[in-house]
């Protein structure tokens, strides 16, 4: 209990005065979370076919990764670049608050934080998310009908069932250039 | 020439900088109501059935999410107001000499400590489920998009 406490006591000290740095790693640990439950949502759900889910869960799985990382880069960073500025513009006297100088810098600081949450989480990370997941989804579904042997198509001979094929058949599709493996 | 900030802005902007993570939720949620899902029907990299069921999940995900992360903090927030008073687990020596301001943001920081907790375990059994019914139902009905059955069914 006392070890609590002294956390407890820690924890006062350090965000007694800072709402948008405690509610920003409060932030990042939610997105995270909230990916992992998602991936597991799609993962389970029977109404989605195979091809989509090759999307969604990739998108899902970089909408986490990204979204945290631009939290630190872009909400962090326009955060404190604003908290920096408003804060230097008030010492030379390029900016005056009329009143309660600590509260007003608090509120742009809130502004800038928000901004850059809705910029980064909202715009920036679905238009990168969805790139990457459209890449994985060609990829996973071209590695398929690659593994499908039944409709591979061999040079100069169409079609052949791969229960017939035989060794010379086998080597002049090995030797095909466009095979992956 | 200095920039001058009036009295009424400064007391605008000193409430704003009290926003708690409710009220960024909900910023968050309603913009992402907004933005994503016509990044997502916009997609021109995948098929059209795949854009309408990506989009579908990022509404449902705004929807269901912005409920119930609002909901589990806002319940979270007064069980930390309340488990700060003294003689309850989380009053601590340092309350004595706190400002308002600064008790305030001590049960704010109570309040999200547990609303971490609280939001983990949401995230499984309220947002998870709850965005699969809610997609799946704007899949079928609105998109009338044919529910498929699972990968094993159709491997098989």
């Amino acid at each position: 209990m006392n070890a609590l406490k002294d956390i407890l006591e820690k924890l006062f000290h350090e965000y007694k005065g800072d709402t948008p740095k405690l509610l920003g790693n409060f932030g990042a640990i939610g997105l995270a979370c909230a990916s992992i439950a998602n991936i597991i949502g799609i993962r389970v759900n029977e109404k989605l076919g195979e091809k989509e889910k090759k999307f969604l869960i990739p998108q899902e799985a970089a909408n986490g990764a990204i979204n945290v990382g631009m939290f630190f880069v872009i909400t962090r960073g326009l955060t404190e670049l604003t908290r920096f500025t408003v804060e230097h513009l008030e010492k030379t006297g390029e900016i005056e608050f009329a009143k309660n100088t600590k509260g007003a810098i608090g509120g742009i600081v809130m502004v800038a934080s928000l901004a850059g949450s809705i910029i980064a989480n909202n715009i920036l990370t679905p238009i990168i998310r969805n790139k990457y997941a459209a890449g994985r989804q060609k990829r996973a579904l071209g590695l398929i009908q690659d593994c499908k042997i039944s409709d591979m198509t061999y040079p100069n001979s169409g079609q052949m069932p791969v229960k017939t094929m035989s060794m010379s058949a086998f080597l002049t599709y090995a030797k095909n250039p466009g095979l992956k493996i | 020439m200095p920039i001058k900030i009036s009295g009424n802005i400064c007391d605008k902007l000193t409430r704003i900088g009290k926003f708690n993570t409710v009220a960024q939720r909900v910023a968050l949620g309603s913009t992402m109501l907004l933005f994503q899902p016509l990044i997502d029907l916009n997609n021109k990299n995948v098929d059209e059935k795949t854009r309408k069921i990506s989009a579908s999940r990022s509404f449902s995900r705004a929807i269901v999410g912005t409920l119930a992360g609002v909901g589990v903090r806002l319940g979270c927030f007064a069980l930390g107001a309340l488990l700060s008073k003294k003689g309850r687990p989380f009053y601590i020596e340092a309350l004595k000499k706190a400002t308002p301001d600064e008790y305030n943001n001590y049960t704010k920081l109570i309040g999200n400590i547990l609303s971490c907790g609280a939001l983990v375990v949401a995230n499984f059994i309220i947002d998870m489920p709850g965005i699969n019914a809610m997609s799946n139902f704007i899949n079928e009905k609105f998109w009338k998009i044919t529910p498929e059955t699972s990968a094993k069914k159709e491997g098989k």
